[in-house]
């Protein structure tokens, strides 16, 4: 995937200026968080859940070696292959040649976050193995050559209009203003790939550990088409995916539906325990599970960082979150947006290249309140932007302006005494008196301009909480 | 690339940083309790129907198969594809089909003429293994004798249901069919309401890639 995570604020300013997209954008997210909000009334203790989720996901992360060898146990005895894959790279190299070993030509592939990031596709592709989306969003944003806009609706931003020519040039099929129509070209279409292909490609919503089960979370059926017709299905799973047991998953997956698409269940759960077995007519013949690392056992190593771990992409915090709802997913400029990919991609990527994702947060906390995976990403991201200011180099943080480095050095020696505050307090309302007008500054000059770009600040009061306090006193 | 060395490298570095919690995850959620068959079946139609799919009572196999007619008439449905399962014997709806003006496509070993079934025929006909009150939900055990295509394929599933397999939820499920590694099927499906997409421009629109109508016999 094309990586533009230095281009953040660039992006970002071109999407802002999208009046449609934007209307599109926080329409769709207060619809989700709508959805999100009435499915979790709906059961009998909403608080409690999410309290039971969060603690499942914090001790699946704690324990997850464990339970990797575990998951890795039973999956082996009910006839799957467990492969480990370091990196990218070997991930890539393994899939591709495993296809190339069984002479595919033809692979379906399900919407996987996990794929995105090591390029899957694009290696299939010139390994000379046609692969195909076949989620439908996915599908036409892979026809588009474009990435996808948001985590649950990857087309949400193009008109019917848009798809209605796209398919007319890509597929070949009329031109036509009703979306039922172009659903069933794609149906079609794939419907064919899926006959035909001798590889699927699945990711994993959650792997068991007491049972050696991957679970698949979708609508469509693309995934149950992908994980039954061909001869072979490959799993590619990072090693967070891991639960310990099947009620764990069910109540995580409660709460993953209902946040991700506001759903109390979504249309097809599929629970997958090795190959087909003996006498079965479908299903695949054998069944490839690939855990990949990939950086993350780097994270695991910080206690703070691998928090980001537990999160189970279910989108929610895109929703919620007030950069996102403006920037939209394209600034992110990577496979993972929104809040958990604020810190997940510079954590993936090296924090000197995605240094823009992290100080893009209001830290307003809004996405710790509605995850359901227990993912603090406001104390991640105060924890990278410390890393970048103590000049701790185990993400690859950059250096930081030599002016802000003093700036905050200052800072801390006035917060840090309760006379100097009051000094400093003191001063202030003297020096910002000339600035000020109806009350407030609209206005900084120089390089200080950012901060009130889109705010204003307001004139400090002539008493102090304290000074009045210590009046009345008396 | 070497797995196994791959393997301890990853397990290594993780354990240096992992914590064994002390154990499961203790929850003391509210349960819904619902014992009455009706205040549960109420809430399994009502889940079914707001997923876009159509649920029949019924009394008896009797019953069932007449709803069965109903179905396949309103949709004229010509060609059918049918599991093997238990709950299909029970209700002995081959038998009843073979007096109909409906072919029954015969289901093959072979993966690939089997592929061609699924894909050509009307409608699939399965039993469900369990019932899920509050989604709306039907469960579905692939095997030998209920092929993972049947369900999926055909642009109509009819599944089949009996009463006593209905559930409060998801839960009680686990609870019931206490999973392991050696109990799991290769698949096991849990399927509310037709398939669906809101893709383009979030129009709703039923019968993406899986069927577009689902229905459910209820005995
Ligand atoms: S951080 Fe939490 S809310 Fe955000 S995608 Fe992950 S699990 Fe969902």
């Amino acid at each position: 995937m094309n990586l533009q995570t230095e281009r953040f604020k660039e992006i970002a300013r071109e999407n802002l200026a999208n009046e449609e997209q934007r209307k599109i954008l926080s329409q769709f997210s207060l619809i989700l968080k709508a959805l999100r909000d009435s499915s979790f009334a709906a059961l009998p203790d909403e608080n409690a859940a999410l309290e039971k989720g969060r603690k499942i996901r914090e001790d699946s992360v704690k324990n997850m070696p464990y339970l990797l060898e575990t998951f890795e146990e039973n999956a082996t005895k009910a006839g799957a292959n467990v492969v480990w894959a370091s990196d990218a790279r070997q991930a890539n190299d393994f899939i591709v040649s495993l296809a190339k070993e069984k002479g595919a030509n033809l692979c379906v592939k399900a919407k996987s976050m996990i794929s995105e990031e090591i390029g899957l596709r694009e290696e299939l592709t010139d390994g000379g193995i046609e692969t195909y989306e076949t989620d439908l969003g996915e599908f036409i944003v892979q026809q588009a050559g474009k990435t996808p806009f948001h985590i649950v609706g990857p087309a949400i931003n193009m008109t019917i209009k848009e798809i209605s020519n796209l398919f007319n040039k890509t597929i070949g099929v009329p031109k036509t203003e009703d979306p039922t129509e172009l659903a069933i070209s794609a149906r079609m279409f794939l419907r064919d790939k899926f006959k035909n292909a001798q590889i699927g490609i699945s990711g994993a919503n959650m792997a068991v550990a007491e049972t050696g089960s991957i679970i698949l979370v979708e609508n469509e059926g693309n995934i149950r088409f992908a994980t039954s017709v061909p001869k072979t299905h490959i799993v590619l799973m990072s090693i967070e995916k891991v639960v310990p047991t099947m009620s764990d998953a069910t109540h995580m997956l409660k709460l993953l539906t209902r946040s991700c698409t506001g759903q109390r269940i979504s249309n097809y759960v599929s629970v997958i325990t090795g190959p087909k077995k003996a006498g079965e007519i479908d299903g695949p013949e054998e069944l490839y599970i690939v855990i990949l690392d990939n950086g993350r056992t780097k994270i695991y190593s910080d206690e703070v960082l691998r928090g980001a771990l537990q999160c189970i992409k279910c989108g929610m915090c895109a929703a919620v979150c007030p950069v996102y709802t403006h920037v939209g997913g394209y600034a992110y400029g990577w496979v993972y947006s929104g809040p958990i990919g604020a810190v997940l991609n510079p954590l993936l990527l090296g924090l000197d290249r995605a240094r823009d994702l992290y100080h893009a947060t209001t830290l307003c906390g809004a996405c710790k309140d509605y995850c359901p995976a227990g993912v603090d990403v406001r104390n991640i991201a105060l924890d990278l932007r410390a890393k970048e200011m103590d000049g701790d180099k185990s993400f690859n943080a950059s250096n930081p302006p030599v002016g802000l480095k003093r700036l905050y050095r200052i800072w801390t020696w006035v917060l840090l005494h309760h006379s100097r505050y009051k000094i400093a307090s003191r001063l202030m309302r003297i020096i910002m008196l000339p600035a000020i007008k109806y009350g407030k500054i609209s206005r900084l000059p120089g390089r200080l301009s950012g901060w009130t770009q889109c705010r204003d600040i307001p004139q400090l009061p002539p008493k102090s909480f304290h000074e009045i306090y210590s009046e009345l006193k008396k | 690339m070497d797995s196994a060395s791959n393997r301890e490298i990853i397990l290594d570095s993780l354990k240096r940083f992992a914590i064994k919690p002390e154990g499961p995850v203790k929850s003391e959620l509210v349960k819904t309790k619902i014992d009455d068959l009706d205040a549960l079946y109420e809430s399994f139609a009502q889940g079914v129907t707001a997923a876009g799919g159509t649920v029949h009572r019924v009394k008896d196999m009797k019953e069932a198969l007449e709803a069965l007619d109903t179905i396949l008439k309103e949709l004229e449905v010509s060609t059918v594809v049918i599991s093997e399962d238990k709950m299909i014997k029970l209700v002995g709806i081959k038998d009843y089909l073979k007096g109909k003006d409906i072919k029954i496509l015969a289901i093959s070993k072979d993966p690939a003429r089997h592929k061609k079934t699924c894909f050509s025929a009307d409608a699939g006909i399965t039993g469900a293994d369990y019932a899920l009150a509050d989604t709306g939900t039907i469960m579905i055990y692939h095997g030998k004798d209920n092929a993972r295509l049947i369900s999926l394929a055909p642009p109509t599933h009819i599944a089949f249901v009996e009463a006593d397999k209905l559930l409060p939820d998801i839960d009680t499920l686990i609870a019931e069919i206490k999973p392991s590694n050696k109990s799991m099927p290769s698949a096991m499906t849990l399927i509310t309401g037709p398939s669906l997409t809101a893709d383009i421009a979030l129009q709703p629109t039923f019968g993406m890639h899986g069927p577009k109508n689902l229905y459910v016999i209820f005995i």
